[in-house]
């Protein structure tokens, strides 16, 4: 199901919508987004974390060196 | 949906106890990269996790603090719209999981990567690249 809405915006981000096909999309998707990362920091807030730019950063190149290797080893066929 | 990353018991056991900060940290990631990646929640390693929790409360051993870790738990399981989603057991699988474990047959299905504070007993299931220690 969907809702039309008439929204206005400022001219920056309207520039975004003019470069896009659908423009309803693009927002819903952007919503979403925004709506996963609040879920997320209120679930590690509600859990009792206190995550670092430096700790995520830290794993985020951790798991790209280990994704990095599976994908060499299963371009190499093994 | 793709699943990036699994964990496995002892992750979900370390993020309920706040023992350490690394799924928090791997959760954010996910989150932060974007697109329709989740962290992926086996449904064998919730039932583990969640039975430990529970005997650690019904032993009475410091009630309070183990209800806390038990409702974490439930809480990342069951948070709707977040980046962590549970993964049914399949019937066609239910021999390899009482097998390898619910965990290591999820990272095959997906391609992802088996976080765990096991790294050793995991990888006599799954190659050395497809394990991130904790």
């Amino acid at each position: 199901m969907t809702r039309r809405f008439s929204i206005s915006l400022p001219d920056d981000v309207a520039a975004e919508l003019d470069r896009v096909d659908n423009a309803s999309a693009y927002i819903a998707e952007a919503i979403r987004l925004r709506r996963r990362h609040e879920t997320t920091t209120d679930l590690l807030g509600r859990a009792g974390y206190e995550i670092t730019v430096e700790g995520v950063e830290h794993m985020r190149e951790r798991v790209r060196e280990l994704e990095g290797r599976r994908v060499h080893r299963a371009g190499a066929g093994g | 949906m793709t699943v990036r990353i699994v964990l496995d018991t002892s992750a979900l056991l370390a993020y309920a106890r706040l023992s350490g900060v690394a799924v928090g940290e791997l959760i954010a990631m996910v989150e932060e990269d974007g697109g329709a990646a989740v962290v992926g929640i086996p449904a064998g390693c919730f039932l583990e996790a969640h039975a430990a929790l529970a005997a650690a409360l019904a032993a009475g051993q410091a009630d309070a603090e183990a209800a806390r870790d038990r409702a974490r738990l439930v809480d990342l399981a069951t948070t709707v719209d977040g980046v962590a989603a549970v993964l049914p057991l399949l019937g066609a699988d239910v021999v390899a999981a009482a097998e390898d474990g619910h965990a290591a047959v999820e990272v095959r299905r997906h391609g992802a990567l088996l976080a765990t504070y096991e790294g050793r007993q995991a990888r006599r299931n799954l190659p050395d690249e497809a394990v991130l220690d904790l």
